[in-house]
This record gives C-alpha cells, structure tokens and sequence, in this order.
C-alpha cells in the first residue's frame, strides 16, 4: 500500500522556524518538531520498505508449511501500539482477548481452506492484534502491520471485536495489502473497503454454516451500542440495501451515484451490493462460489493500486469463466449482479 | 505556502475510520481547539500540519482522518490529517455523536 502522507520540505519548515515574522511561535519547538518528523520520516521510509521486499526475501527463508502464529497484545487503554504481550491468549480469563484470538485463528482457518491462502501474505505470517486500544475509542483498524481494537465509548458502539465480521474486515485490509495493493480513495479505495466488507461479511456466515438466503449480510450488527439501537439503528452497512434507513452509515448501490472523491466507506456500497446480488443468485454458501470468484479476482493479479470498479467486475466475469467453466448460471449470476448495479 | 495563524481557534472534525465517520453516516465527531492553548510542542506540530500545502487524502486503512478547519482573513482553509500525525490534545478535542 501506497502512503500518501505529504509532508512540506524540510527546508521550507527550517525556513519557517528561522521567520522574525512569525513573532508567536517557539522556533526553538519547531525545530524540536523538525527533528523529530525526519526521524519519523526515516522509520516509515525504512518500514515501508521493509514490508515491500519482506514478501519477497520470506519465498526463499520461511519454510512452505509455516502456520501463522495469533499474538494478541492489550493495549490497557493506552495508545501505544503493540502493547503488552498476553500470554495464553487462548484461555485468558479476559473474554476481549480470548474473542480476538478465536476469531483471528478462525479467519486465518477459513482462509488457508476455502481458498488455500496461508494467511495474509500467502507465507503463514504471524498475525499481531491489539486490544483495549485508547480510550472508549469507536474504532478498529489495520496500520499495515496489526490489528487494533477498540472497546468502544458503550454508547454508540461496543467493544469492536464483538463483531466477528470486524474482525475479518479489518484481516481483509491485510490481504488486500499483499495481493492487489488498492489504493484508498476514489474506485479503487471503495473496492478496498468493500473486499473487506464481503470478506467480512462471508467469514461472519461461515463461522454460522450458513446458506445465502440465511444470511442478514449486515455489517458491525453487533458491535452497535444502546444509543444507536434506541435510534432504530440495527448496523452499519447492510449489503442487501445499502441506503436502509437501519443503517448507520448508509451507501449508494449504483454506480449513477458515485463521484469523484467518495469516501470509501460510502463508495464500497456498489461492489458490496453486486456480490450480495451474484451470492444470492448463484445460492448455497456464499464462500463456496461467488466468494472464490472475488478472492481469485482480488489476489489473482498482481498488485492493481488504481483498479477501477469496471475493471474489477470484469475480472470477475473472466474468472467466472475459467473457475467455473462448467457453470456457466455463476458467470452469468454475476454478469446480471454487476448491470444491475450499473457496471 | 499559507501563513500559519497565530492566535486561531481551529475547527477538527473525524473522519472516516471502520464505521465511516462524516460522509453519509449518521455519526459526527468534532470539536475545535485554540492554537495558543495548546502545549507549546503541540502547537508547533498542528502548525506545521496547518502550514502543509497539499491536499492529499492521508491514505489509511480503516483509520480515522481528522480534517482541520480554520478562518484567516476571511479565507477558510481546510487540511486532512491522518491519525498518527496530530497531538493527542487535538485527537481529545472532537467528541463522538449521532445525528
């Protein structure tokens, strides 16, 4: 994944510390500031690096076999990643930490059989999740390297690994980095947020063995606090029917509706809802056919950082094709999927 | 480059994050912070943020997004901020809302 983060040159802030004009600054902090932002600099150059020649040195130095080892770390409500490390995560008396742990096995379990993928680099990776990060923070989130959660504000929302969907929304953003790099804004940062919410969503079904007509293909169902519920609100994104009014935080479904500079959370709507429409179509288990489709379109082709969401629902037309070659009622299931949502 | 404001009130709204703060969703959080009441290091670093003069959405992956707002002679002007980069005095500033 490409960082955008820009900074001004040093030399223009070296300039600026050393302004007369600028009579209320402390020149003597910006230069402190200054100092300390090219070491930050330098430590996400060095990490940037390491993460895009690590998958490449790992194929020769880690044994195929490898199984990812889960490390939860707990935060204790500081904002310090990684945190401490738990021991036994598996049996902590800590039902937070134990949660994480079972889910996080459960996702790299579904991914390593129903797709052959072991874990999020293809190299049995470790996967490192904190918990209790900050304070009542209503949030969940990978940096590039983790997973952190927060136990939410009890209002809104609710400790964020409630939400076993979360939980492989967030490990998607990690596959998504090792496979085709989507860049996160315009088309291709709604498509990063949407294989999220489809991994997501279909992970949540197959822990529950469920078929497509007994899903609710609601996304963060559980991790909603009193206040939202009081509000009528059942989700945060319902892939059925993007624009519900049960929603928190409703999306277009067509792609009429989307614009140049969309949130990704709003634009990821209009794939959401085209692989809702494609699974439920085909029938069964979502993960059994439209699931292997998306996954083999996603990491099937080399890193794509600007992919469009045409150019995505065309690979899956050609995947189709070719994963299921005898038939044809997926390709076709998911062709209609994809008009219907206009592309 | 745009002059950094001295004596500024400063208004911070969240963005973005797993549940898509702002935008269409019916979740809110901001709050606005004084530039001159800020711990000095603190005030240095938003003044370095508010002096960037790119646009850049600050790429991040389920990560918030704080977007900072300010008046200088008549002129708003905007900045978006990733997470990691501004001082937990600002991040503490904005409050969590349905609306």
């Amino acid at each position: 994944m490409t960082c955008l983060c820009k900074f001004i040159p040093d030399e223009v802030l070296a300039r600026l510390a050393n302004d007369a004009s600028i009579k209320d600054f402390d020149r003597d902090a910006l230069q402190r500031t200054l100092a300390v932002d090219q070491e930050m600099r330098r430590v996400r150059e060095a990490t940037a690096s390491l993460i895009a020649s690590s998958a490449m040195i790992s194929m020769s130095l880690v044994p195929a076999n490898k199984k990812p080892l889960i490390k939860v770390y707990d935060c204790k409500h500081g904002g310090i990643l990684p945190g401490a490390k738990v021991q036994s995560p598996q049996s902590s008396s800590d039902a937070t930490v134990k949660r994480t742990f079972k889910n996080t096995t459960d996702v790299a379990k579904f991914l390593k059989k129903e797709f052959g993928r072991n874990s999020l680099d293809g190299q049995g990776m470790d996967l490192l999740s904190s918990v209790h990060y900050g304070q009542n923070y209503n949030n969940a989130f990978w940096n590039g390297q983790q997973m952190t959660y927060g136990d939410g504000d009890n209002n809104i929302f609710i400790d964020f690994t409630k939400g076993n969907d979360v939980i492989a929304h967030e490990l998607t953003h990690g596959l998504t980095q090792f496979t085709s790099q989507l860049a996160y804004a315009n088309e291709p940062g709604g498509l990063n947020e949407s294989m999220s919410d489809v991994f997501g969503s279909m992970f949540r079904q197959w822990q529950a063995n469920q078929t497509v007509t007994a899903a609710d293909w609601l996304i963060g169902s559980t991790i909603m606090g009193p206040a939202a519920t009081a509000k009528g609100f059942t989700c945060l994104r319902d892939m059925a029917n993007p624009g519900a009014k049960h929603a928190l935080a409703p999306q277009p479904s067509h792609y009429s509706k989307y614009q140049a500079g969309m949130d990704p959370h709003v634009s990821s709507g209009i794939p959401n809802n085209a692989f809702y429409r494609a699974a439920t179509a085909i029938g069964g288990k979502s993960w059994q056919k439209a699931g292997k489709v998306w996954f083999q379109a996603l990491t099937g082709f080399g890193p794509a950082p600007q992919l469009t969401m045409k150019q995505f629902a065309d690979r899956t037309r050609s995947v189709a094709t070719q994963v299921f070659p005898a038939q044809p009622a997926v390709a076709s299931a998911i062709d209609k999927a994809w008009v219907a949502v206009g592309l | 480059m745009a002059r950094t404001p001295d004596k500024q009130r400063i208004k911070v709204e969240k963005l973005g994050g797993f549940a898509g703060f702002g935008a269409s969703a019916h979740l809110r959080s901001d709050g606005e912070v004084e530039l001159e009441a800020l711990p000095e290091a603190d005030r240095a670093k938003v003044a370095k943020l508010l002096a960037r003069d790119d646009q850049d959405h600050p790429g991040s992956l389920s990560q918030f997004v704080y977007r900072l707002s300010w008046t200088k002679d008549g002129k708003t002007r905007t900045v978006d901020v990733a997470e990691d980069d501004l001082p937990p005095s600002v991040v503490a500033a904005v409050k969590d809302r349905l609306d």
